[in-house]
Parts: structure tokens; sequence; C-alpha cells
């Protein structure tokens, strides 16, 4: 863990209130999918929390959609402008050897990110990803997702995306799923992952305070075999075991 | 090399720039980012008899100059802070106290035996917890209880006693005062302030509300610390520690011209996990570089004095 100054080279619209931001950190930086970072927002207490979209060797990738004043403030900087990160923060996913991906809106960047270091590695691996409506998907991205539903039907297949999950089951037929998205999507496709007994993990998101394991602002309830207790998702996570994991309908403990 | 020595009493520091409890984790927490070995000392997080699950729920939120947590005094117990937690603290040379908080009085008796037992040399009472004896009020609101709570640590806690101090009060000067009647060494003020954060957005014809009602840290809460730490400052003659909203040395020096003798460092690590180490550092180079040789000279020039 550490602090970055990292320079920014691009930062392009990807779609509708979409941000595709490609960093220069000096040297590289060490990330592995799932993992994130925390970005100082001037005059803003909390550090926003972003996930790592990919590592392009001499820096990072991220995908973010505006959303309040501190992604807005993102979505203004230019090429060649600086932002203060620290990071590199949370656990990996572990895939197995037949893997479904599935991101939900802009839970696609880790899950991106997971694609792309299986491919280095040629492990096999299909891609979904869902999205409310066509303005929503990034671009940039399209080509390397294997199959793309839009709540409103306006791209791809109409739907949810959990509702696409059994059909890839069965075709591709996965020993492990790895998601990204709302809370209630994540649960869905855990259960349709338990139904088929298929290793499910979840990246799941939580308001940050520290993202260092020391605040315990960001815990979240898990069942750790029988033992219900907290965990906190900036350290034990972001990935966690989708049976493990309370959603509750909300995505705090 | 100036001297940055806090030589007050009991209250003995290598300088007086402490981290604040439940912003800093148990030990090492932030050792990527500061050298903790530099800090006047890490105050842990508060540590209760058994270990806590802390609250349910959104724990903290965002405001516009601060944030607020509801945290609910998660932590491992103190059996498994003595065990696990303080040697590592002990191993690396680390200077630091230990919070603790207690539903009645003889819990806090208890926690501050086990520390004094453990040779912990400085313990930091955390007063904002409800008193389940005494109608759940909490014990800083009143200055019998308070007084009774601090006497009681007191006889058996041999080591440097800092009293917390809640601003959650109307005469802050009436606790201080009671806590140094009891044989406090020291106060440190403040605690959080009570408060709700509220965050609305409005997304397909519906508002989404986020809200978390707890207490107020961080920027906002500045001018409520510095006001706080000027009133005790005119009854107390024990050193005050003063903490909320501590940004920069800047603020430091407010504190300082208020009265305090240390500071304390809480939410400003969340946004600056380097903050602590690197505001040693820049008051090591101010007193160096403008001739202060001690940091009473520093804070004598502060107070007019
Ligand atoms: C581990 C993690 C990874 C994330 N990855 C991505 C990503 O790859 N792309 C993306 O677009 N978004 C991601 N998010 C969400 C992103 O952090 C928020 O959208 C962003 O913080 C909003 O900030 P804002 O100032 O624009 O909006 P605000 O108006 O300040 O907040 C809008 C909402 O964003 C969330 N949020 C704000 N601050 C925080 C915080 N400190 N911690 C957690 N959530 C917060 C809250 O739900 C809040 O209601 C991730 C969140 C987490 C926890
Ligand atoms: C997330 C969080 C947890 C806290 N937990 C404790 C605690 O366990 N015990 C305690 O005495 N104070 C606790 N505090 C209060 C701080 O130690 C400090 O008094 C307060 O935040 C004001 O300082 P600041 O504005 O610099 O943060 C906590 C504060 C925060 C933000
Ligand atoms: S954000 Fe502080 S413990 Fe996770």
């Amino acid at each position: 863990m550490k602090e970055f100054k990292a320079k920014i080279k691009y930062n392009k619209k990807a779609g509708k209130d979409l941000y595709i931001m490609d960093l220069e950190t000096p040297g590289g930086v060490f990330s592995k999918p799932g993992q994130f970072i925390s970005i100082l927002i001037p005059d803003k207490t909390l550090r926003r929390p972003l996930s790592i979209l990919g590592n392009t060797g001499d820096g990072l990738q991220l995908l973010y959609k505006v959303r309040g004043e501190g992604t807005k403030y993102l979505s203004n900087l230019k090429s060649g402008d600086f932002i203060n990160f620290t990071g590199i923060f949370g656990n990996t996913f572990a895939p197995g050897e037949k893997n479904l991906l599935i991101g939900a809106g802009v839970g696609l960047a880790p899950v991106y990110y997971l694609k792309k270091e299986l491919e280095k590695k040629g492990v096999t691996s299909k891609l979904i990803a869902g999205f409310k409506t066509k303005d929503e998907i990034p671009e940039d991205l399209i080509t390397d997702i294997d199959l793309i539903s839009t709540d409103d039907g306006s791209f791809g297949e109409k739907g949810s995306i959990a509702e696409f999950t059994e059909r890839c089951i069965k075709e591709n037929t996965p020993d492990t799923i790895c998601i990204c998205g709302p809370v209630i999507v994540m649960k869905l496709v855990s259960e349709t992952a338990a139904k088929y007994n298929i290793n499910c993990q979840v990246s799941m998101e939580s308001m940050m305070g520290c993202s260092i394991g020391a605040c315990r602002g960001c815990v979240i309830k898990i069942n750790d075999n029988g033992i219900i207790r907290n965990a906190a998702v900036c350290k034990e996570g972001t990935i966690f075991d989708g049976n493990k994991v309370f959603f509750g309908g909300c995505e705090h403990a | 090399m100036p001297d940055l020595s806090v030589d007050k009493g009991k209250l003995q520091l290598k300088n007086p720039i402490m981290t604040a409890s439940g912003t800093y984790g148990y030990n090492l927490e932030y050792e990527d980012f500061t050298d903790l070995t530099k800090i006047g000392a890490i105050v842990t997080k508060a540590i209760t008899l058994e270990p806590r699950d802390g609250n349910r729920g959104q724990r903290i939120i965002e405001t516009e100059c601060g944030m607020i947590n509801s945290i609910g005094l998660e932590n491992v117990g103190i059996e498994r802070f003595l065990r696990e937690k303080l040697p590592v603290l002990n191993n690396r040379g680390i200077s630091f106290a230990v919070n603790i908080a207690g539903a009645s009085i003889d819990e806090y008796a208890l926690l501050a035996k086990k520390c004094e037992s453990a040779g912990i040399k400085m313990i930091e009472l955390n007063v904002s917890c409800p008193n389940v004896q005494h109608g759940c009020l909490e014990f800083g609101v009143d200055e019998n209880i308070l007084e009774a709570l601090v006497k009681t640590v007191r006889e058996v806690f041999t080591g440097c006693l800092i009293i917390k101090l809640t601003p959650n009060v109307t005469s802050i000067e009436k606790l201080g005062l009671a806590c140094r009647n009891a044989g406090a060494d020291a106060v440190s003020a403040i605690n959080t302030i009570k408060g709700t954060g509220i965050k609305l957005s409005f997304e397909n014809g519906k508002f989404k509300k986020e809200q978390v009602t707890g207490g107020y840290s961080g920027r906002g809460i500045k001018p409520a610390a510095l006001g706080a730490v000027l009133r005790l400052k005119k009854v107390l003659d024990i050193p005050i520690i003063g903490m909320g909203g501590i940004y920069s040395l800047n603020d430091v020096f407010e504190f300082f011209a208020s009265g305090a003798e240390a500071v304390q460092i809480g939410t400003a690590n969340f946004t600056h996990p380097d903050i602590a180490g690197k505001i040693v550092s820049e008051l090591d180079s101010f007193m160096n570089n403008n001739g202060f040789k001690t940091l009473d000279e520093l804070k004598g020039a502060l107070r007019n004095e």
C-alpha cells in the first residue's frame, strides 16, 4: 500500500456519464483483478474507491460512472493532470478452470480485468454483462464481452443479466462464477450458482473510510463456516464467497 | 535539533502529535504510509472487556465538512488485544495509549487493572459510552458520575490517565474539573459531536436516502473543538490534549494557541494516511527554521505569554 501521484494519460467519455481513465504511475504498479484504489478529491473528507479496469504495465485504467461531486470532478480532468490515489487495496478473485464472469453496470471493471488476465494465461472464461440501457455500455469494451443484456432491450438481449446466468451455466458449464454489480444482481446470481453447485465469488461494495482495515466503517456480515462475523470489505474483500455473504437487500451489515 | 518532547507531569511524549482513537486501528494498520515510531503516541481503537460486533447497517457517511460515524465500538476485546496487538506495539517501539470503554464503573476498573498488569503506561478513558447501571446516560455528561469513575480507575492505574471528554454537554469545564479532582493526569477533547448525515439522490422519479446518525468529526468540528480547549484551559491546571478537525500544522498551532499541550489527528488520517508523520516533520522543520528550541517556547509565542 502506498500513496501515488499519477498523471492522466487520457480521460475519455465511454458512454452516458461513463468514463475510462488511463493513469501513468512512474515505474508501474503491481495489481490483480478485483483490487481497487482510493482517489483523493479536493476538499472531500473521504477518498473515492474505484476498481481497477486494467493494468497497462506503466499504470492503471479505471472505468467510472459520474454519480456525485467526486466523480464529476474526475470527469473534468484532462490529459496531463495529476491525481493522488492510495492503493493497491483488497484481495483478488480465485478463478477456476472454466469461468463465467459477470459484470453489471460499472461492476464490469473488475471482471473485465479478470477476463484479460485469464486470456493471457490461456484459461477459459466467458464474460457477460448487463446494463440498464444502451447508453450505459462502455463502447470501447463491447468487443470483449461475449453476451450483453439491457433492461430495456435497447442493445443485446432484453432483461436483467441475472436472468441469463442460468442459460450461460447450461451452455458453458463453468466451475466458477465471478461477479461484480448491484447487490440484488449478485444475490440472484449467487442463488443460481448454489443451485448448480458452482463456486461463486462476489465483489462487494461498501462506504469506505480508511480503505486499509483501520476504521471498521465498511464491514459486512459473513457466515464463516457457521460463525457469523464482521468482515472489512476493504481488507478481507472486496471479493467474498457468495454463499457466505448476507446480502440482506442492502449493501451493509 | 529542536526538542519536541512534551513533559507535563505523567504526560510524557516524544512529540505532541498523536493519532486519535478509532481512526488508527490497533497498531500497524498505517505502517506502509508513515513511520509509526515517529508519532508522539497512537491511541488504539476503544477496547472493551468482551469483543464487540458494533452497529449494524451503514456505518459512515460523508458530510460537507467531515463525516458521521456509527461504528458502535466494534473491537477484539481486551484479552485478544493484550495477547495479539500489544506485543507488536511493544516490539516495534511504537508509543501508544490504550483507549478503553466500559458499560459500568467496575468494567472500566477491570480494564484499567488489566492494562496496569500488562505494563501499559498510558490509557485514555472513552467516557462517551452509555452507563448501563445509571439509566444509560453517558458517563461523560454527569460530573458526579464522571468523578466517581475517574477516582475508581485512578486507584488501580498508576500510569498516565487521560480522560477523553465529550462535547455533547452544557459545561465541559465542570466535567474537566471533575476529572482533575479525581486525579486524572490529562484530559483530551473533543470526542465526536452528535449528529446525522443524510445523502439524497433523485433517480427515476424516486428519492433514495442514505442516513447515518452518530458522531460528527473532521474539518467542520474544529471551531467547536478549539472552543472546548479554550474553556478547559481557563479552569484546568492539568494538560489538555486537543483534537477535532486537524488537517495541518497550522491547525495544530491553533490548538496550541488555545491551550493544548498535545494534539490528536483523527479523520484526516482517512484523507491523508501519511499525515501524522508528515506533521511531526513539519513541526520539527518549523521550529528549527524559526529558532524555537522547545515546545514550550513555541507555545508561549502562540499564547502571547
Ligand atoms: C470497492 C469499490 C469499488 C468501486 N469501483 C467502482 C468502479 O470501478 N467504477 C465506478 O463507477 N464506481 C465504483 N465504485 C463506486 C464509487 O466509489 C462511487 O460511485 C463514488 O465514490 C461516488 O463518489 P461521488 O463523489 O461522485 O458521489 P457522492 O455523491 O459522494 O456519492 C454517491 C454514492 O457513491 C457512494 N460513495 C461515495 N463515497 C464513497 C466511499 N468513500 N466509499 C464507497 N462508496 C462511496 C455512496 O453510495 C454514495 O451514496 C466502487 C465502490 C467501491 C466501494
Ligand atoms: C470512524 C471513527 C471512529 C472513532 N472511534 C472512537 C473510539 O473508539 N473511541 C474514542 O474515544 N473516539 C473515537 N472516535 C473519535 C475520534 O477519536 C476523535 O475524537 C474525533 O473524531 C475528533 O477528531 P477528528 O475531527 O480529527 O476526527 C472515532 C472517530 C471516527 C471518525
Ligand atoms: S474502510 Fe476502514 S476498515 Fe474498511
